[in-house]
């Protein structure tokens, strides 16, 4: 970057203040270079650090008469800008207290809850009673049917080759009735087994669905809901 | 230097080095004499100039250098007379320091 470089940079950067203002800082500047004399000019450039610093500096100052800046070893600070370079420490901070207020309001809430319980029992407790009974027996008919329907199936099986067993027995005596009696026991067999593949099938994908809702359910109350999202 | 300088001792030591000059300075040449004193980086300079200026301590005029204009600064009357309380405040304040320091009386 030469010092034409940096002063349009400069005037850029100065566009929005007042005509006077931003005529004087360059006018300041341009005389700077000049006097400072071509051989310096890559020092005072380095020096200046940048035309966004320089901007930075002059828009300060115009816009408050401050007490706000300092002169270090460092070179110029100023306070307003060591603010905002210090966001993240300050934002860190922030972070933790909140934290810290999350876990002091858990155990309250749950005193809370149990106080509530507390009140609430004298009516609650018997139709919570009621409820859960109906949901027990609710759930034991669900699993009560699908064992049936295994049952069932099984039983179908059976019969089928008992008939299929009486059918030889009768080979002797009547040839034709044996064939067709056999026959149909290996058809009834054969759709008994079928009927308890599928619904043994259809337990193994029903009866862990259900658990799983069930423990879902019961958990909800004690862990939140934020623990039944992770799940899914 | 490990002290930091505030804004009043820089408006300060700007306005003790524009009066040296009877005709005035320009602000490259002021720039460095101030530099000579405290290490300040060169864009802090400016805005001292500019407010001083416009609390009427500082006045500017153009001069004809070199085939150009160059902007100098004097130190008005009302500039003096601040420079003068600048003077008076340093000497109370750096006696006391040095007294503490050089383990004068404490009292």
């Amino acid at each position: 970057m030469n010092r034409i470089e940096f002063m349009s940079e400069l005037e850029k950067l100065l566009q929005d203040m007042p005509q006077e203002e931003r005529s004087e800082a360059l006018t300041f500047y341009f005389d700077y270079f000049n006097d400072a004399g071509e051989e310096n000019e890559q020092k005072v450039i380095a020096e200046l650090v940048s035309p966004q610093k320089v901007a930075a500096t002059i828009k300060a100052d115009v816009k408050g008469q401050d007490a706000s800046s300092e002169y270090s070893e460092n070179g110029y600070t100023d306070t307003r800008f060591e603010k905002k370079d210090a966001p993240m420490q300050r934002n860190a901070g922030a972070g933790n207290s909140r934290q810290a207020n999350a876990w002091t309001s858990k155990p309250l809430k749950i005193v809370l809850i149990i106080l509530i319980a507390i009140a609430a029992c004298t009516v609650v407790w018997p139709v919570l009673a009621g409820v859960f009974g109906v949901a027990v027996a609710l759930l034991f008919a669900a699993f009560g049917l699908f064992i049936g329907l295994v049952i069932g199936s099984i039983a179908l099986m059976i019969t089928g080759f008992v008939i299929f067993i009486v059918g030889l027995t009768k080979i002797a005596v009547a040839l034709p009735v044996a064939l067709l009696t056999s026959g149909s026991g290996i058809l009834i067999f054969i759709l008994g087994l079928i009927a308890t593949v599928a619904s043994i099938k259809l337990c193994m994908v029903v009866y862990p669905a259900m658990i799983r809702g069930i423990v879902n359910l019961i958990r909800r109350p004690i862990y939140g809901k934020a623990d039944k999202k992770e799940e899914g | 230097m490990i002290f930091n300088t505030g804004a009043a001792l820089l408006d300060a030591i700007v306005l003790a080095v524009v009066s040296r000059e009877a005709e005035g300075t320009y602000g490259y040449k002021i720039t460095q004499d101030v530099r000579k004193a405290i290490d300040v980086s060169e864009s802090t300079l400016y805005p001292v100039l500019r407010r001083l200026q416009k609390d009427e301590c500082l006045e500017v005029y153009d001069m004809q250098f070199d085939g150009r204009n160059r902007r100098y600064y004097k130190v008005t009357e009302k500039g003096m007379a601040q420079l003068n309380l600048y003077r008076v405040e340093w000497k109370n304040y750096s006696k006391k320091i040095s007294e503490l320091f050089e383990g004068g009386d404490a009292s």
